[in-house]
């Protein structure tokens, strides 16, 4: 998939003719997605692909956008789609760019994908436990180029992998950046470790000491940092720049997002508006340092950099979103970790989290979790909720560790937008939070 | 109808040579018109999305398994088509071939709504909100109308044609540290009263602000429609799919009797007036109505053609294809409780000497079909003498499914449907003896 035979001059030249405001900005946005899906499922066939493609031409004025999106590349389609993003009559005339683009082609070759449910299956066979169980694989592709009228960056690509699992105890996903043994491995722990969870005596309630694992703190501080810092979340409450300089959490927290630092499939130069990417603190030691902020936060501010505008396709609008969380490591080893908490818990991997913007209340939700007894990892127990306030949780951490890991924070759905989201993150200890079932 | 022209035949002749024998093509053309307004914060935000969509899917099948795979613009016959595997493909016989267009309802033609139009209205409901309820803000409110047409053909000499009509509705709204938001579908745009939302969101935020608590007790309980579509999505285990039969014996009472004798719930894809009216289901198979339970008799589950032979019940087209991305999948197209055109709604209202009012959810809840439980957080209001006495902003409604179902004692006129994943329908209904329990706020 390539969009280098793509002429951008005409292109630019078109979007000039639109944007005729000094503070206009106008942009096409052109995507390329296949997306190969394998499931056992009576009503899906074998293999399933898709293969899509696509652009939108954005104008921006004042705090108005207008976007038109279009199936297929052809110059029709981009002058028609030009004419509605400026609003104008279908005698307006504009220069049409060539836009002959050659169709995505080549046989679908997916194994990885195929024979992923065979590889966890074996895997879970090894931990000699049973349970029905559906397993949906995914590769998801993406090439996308974005054309501004002074902008021209080059197109970026990502590769990555989903998995669904469906089992008597729920549902769970998981995104990866590879399909292979090694990770059908983990995922076969995960599995067996929910599943002695959901046999085991329920979570103590109450408020007391937890430890998050790194695939827990990465859905903990995608909810609880990066979306109560996304630009368009703050504005619900006043000026997103006044943030900046606001104790949100310990001391020992310094997240960062760093696009250009994720996965080698879905590291990125530049954000889907083109803007190149920023290794960005979100916080140093506890301090809002820099909101995630898109164009449109970004324009009006001297102090908001633009950088982390991401749209899950070519019909909806870009919105400020992380890509890449990163916490920096703490000091602390794994036993002293659970020193920490003790008589708490240890609760490796969570399902979900939310976060309610307006009144800040967090949840996160855990498949399973582990008694800390004697600093030390003890008996399981059954699916629990954490919740609080954000700057609450946030200001209860006590301790991050020493080795980071890489996680995938998973699918985050806001606005009607699904994206995948990924972290690098080592354990947390937190030294009381609200825990129940 | 879509032209595709001689493309089925080379794409039947290139698929024929993988010896793939079964095939059906399903083309679609879809525009919408999204107006979303963000006026709470900075300034405002407003955002315009106008989308044309032209699409394919092509499903396959042969001795050596099956495929899917759908793409923009029309399918060349070269592909891209992964090797087949898995289990064989199963297509509808030819018997429900329309080639006419299909009649989509009255206003599938429709022209969608205008920038300035859809502009209007969102804004109109952001000023009565704020004459009703001062301080409410509104975060959200998106106004999606569109229209799409579809062919759907296949080597069983199907060739049917589809069109729809649709508009979405999402509105957030805060006030006094209180978050609502609500989710709605009609057929156009114009099908949503901005205003009367408005005063509704006004009363749900002044319970929840104003609300007390509910001290537990098993009392007589009205459940507006929003709030009895909510326990209607959480049956649909019992209602859809085989298993249905399973779960309705452990729920049931005596044999077949699952719920009094004035709840007639069925599903029909041909309801007129519909959001999703049509014809032919998603395979091309003629929808119709298909009662479930039967005046509190347990008739049969929600059944595809292809589970209908197996269970021993009647088959409909219930094949669900929201759009040409998707692989076709049994679902309920217009679910509902069968209304009472005799009763009002504050019929039932006024006829509880001491009881509940319950207007809406205020979380997702838990139901466990299989085990015959479910719990349920609502607001609304406490009802003395007919008449509501005093606002609840927080209780949990639980107990037993069966022991709710047989204990509706009252279905009223006003049948509202609401997208629940699906678009489940319910009239207001009276519940005797509904367990109560006190809920966080």
């Amino acid at each position: 998939m390539s969009f280098s035979s793509i002429e951008t001059l005409p292109i630019a030249r078109s979007l000039a003719q639109i944007a005729d405001r000094r503070d206009d900005l106008a942009e096409v946005y052109l995507e390329r997605i296949e997306e190969v899906v394998v499931a056992d499922d009576r009503w899906t066939p074998g293999v399933a692909v898709r293969r899509e493609q696509g652009f939108a031409v954005r104008l921006v004025r004042g705090g108005a956008t207008w976007l038109a999106a279009r199936d297929g590349f052809d110059g029709e389609r981009f002058a028609g789609a030009l004419r509605q993003a400026a609003r104008a009559l279908p005698s307006a005339s504009y220069s049409i760019p060539r836009l002959r683009i050659p169709p995505a082609g080549g046989p679908v070759s997916a194994p990885e994908v195929i024979e992923f449910d065979s590889l966890l299956r074996r895997s879970l066979r090894a931990h000699h436990v049973a349970f029905p169980l559906r397993v949906e694989a995914r590769r998801h592709r993406r090439e996308l180029q974005i054309v501004g009228t002074t902008l021209v960056p080059e197109s970026e690509s990502e590769l990555y992998y989903s998995c669904r699992l469906e089992t008597p105890w729920g549902v769970s996903g998981s995104v990866l950046t590879e399909l292979d043994r090694a990770a059908a491995e983990r995922l076969a722990a995960s599995l067996v470790a929910a599943f002695r969870g959901s046999k085991a005596p329920a979570a103590p309630g109450g408020v007391q000491p937890v430890v998050l694992g790194p695939a827990a703190a990465a859905v903990f501080l995608h909810e609880a940092v990066a979306h109560a810092l996304e630009t368009d979340t703050l504005a619900l409450e006043g000026r997103p720049e006044a943030a900046i300089g606001i104790r949100l959490g310990s001391g020992d927290l310094n997240v960062l997002d760093d696009p250009a630092g994720a996965p080698p499939g879905v590291r990125r130069r530049t954000d889907d508006e083109g803007m190149p990417v920023v290794r960005r603190w979100l916080l140093f030691a506890g301090e809002v340092r820099q909101p995630l902020a898109d164009q449109l936060a970004a324009r009006g501010s001297e102090r908001l950099i633009p950088g982390a505008g991401r749209r899950s396709n070519r019909y909806f609008p870009p919105v400020p979103r992380s890509t890449h969380l990163e916490l920096a490591a703490g000091a602390h080893a794994a036993p002293e970790l659970l020193a920490m908490a003790d008589g708490g818990l240890y609760l490796p991997e969570a399902t979900a989290g939310t976060l309610d913007p307006h009144t800040g209340e967090f949840r996160l939700r855990l498949p399973y979790g582990h008694r800390i007894r004697g600093g030390k990892i003890g008996d399981p127990v059954g699916p629990l909720v954490l919740s609080g306030r954000v700057a609450e949780l946030l200001e209860a951490v006590s301790g991050v560790g020493a080795e980071a890991e890489l996680a995938g924070a998973g699918g985050c759905a806001k606005g009607g937008q699904r994206l995948a989201v990924w972290a690098t993150t080592p354990a947390v200890a937190l030294r009381a939070v609200q825990v129940s079932r | 109808m879509i032209e595709v022209g001689e493309r089925f035949t080379d794409l039947c002749r290139a698929l024929n040579r993988r010896e793939l024998g079964e095939i059906e093509l399903y083309v679609k053309e879809g525009r919408s018109h999204r107006v979303e307004l963000c006026p709470a914060g900075r300034g405002g935000r407003r955002f315009e999305v106008r989308s044309e969509e032209a699409g394919w899917a092509v499903r396959a099948g042969g001795r050596s398994g099956s495929l899917f795979a759908c793409g923009t613009g029309l399918p060349e016959p070269a592909g891209p088509w992964p090797d087949a595997r898995g289990e064989p493909l199963q297509l509808p016989a030819t018997r429900p071939a329309k080639a006419a267009p299909a009649d989509g309802g009255a206003d599938a033609e429709a022209p969608l709504i205008v920038e300035s139009e859809a502009i209007d209205r969102l804004e109109a409901f952001v000023r009565t909100l704020g004459r009703e309820l001062p301080g409410a803000r509104v975060v959200r409110a998106v106004l999606d109308d569109g229209l799409s047409r579809a062919r759907l053909l296949s080597s069983r000499g199907m060739d049917c044609a589809q069109r729809h009509r649709a508009a979405a509705l999402y509105l957030e709204v805060v006030a006094g540290g209180q978050r609502r938001a609500a989710q709605l579908a009609a057929r156009t745009a114009a099908g949503f009263d901005l205003e009367a939302l408005a005063r509704r969101f006004a009363t749900l935020l002044t319970v929840a602000r104003d609300g007390v608590g509910a001290a537990p007790e098993a009392t007589e309980m009205v459940l507006a429609p929003a709030a009895a579509t909510r326990l209607l999505a959480g049956l649909l285990p019992l209602l859809v799919g085989g298993d249905g039969w399973r779960i309705a014996r452990q729920v049931g009472g005596r044999p077949g009797r699952i719920a009094s004798d004035l709840v007639t719930v069925a599903d029909d894809g041909s309801l007129a007036g519909g959001v999703f009216q049509s014809d032919t289901d998603g395979e091309g198979v003629p929808t119709r109505e298909v009662v479930l339970i039967d005046a509190g008799d347990y008739r049969q589950p929600l059944l595809s053609w292809r589970e209908a032979a197996p269970a021993r019940g009647e088959s409909s087209g219930c094949m669900l294809r929201p759009s040409w991305r998707a692989v076709p999948e049994p679902g309920p197209t217009h679910l509902y409780i069968r209304p009472d055109r005799e009763v009002a709604p504050a019929d039932l209202v006024s006829s509880v000497s001491r009881g509940y009012y319950w207007l809406d959810v205020t979380g997702g809840g838990s139901f466990d079909p299989a085990g015959d439980r479910f719990e349920l957080p609502v607001c609304g209001f406490r009802l003395r003498r007919g008449k509501a006495s005093e606002p609840v902003a927080a209780a949990r409604l639980q107990g037993s499914i069966g022991a709710l179902l047989r204990g509706i004692t009252g279905v009223a006129r006003d049948l509202t449907f609401y997208p629940h994943g699906h678009l489940l329908g319910a009239p207001t209904l009276l519940v005797e003896k509904l367990e109560l329990s006190a809920a966080e706020r």
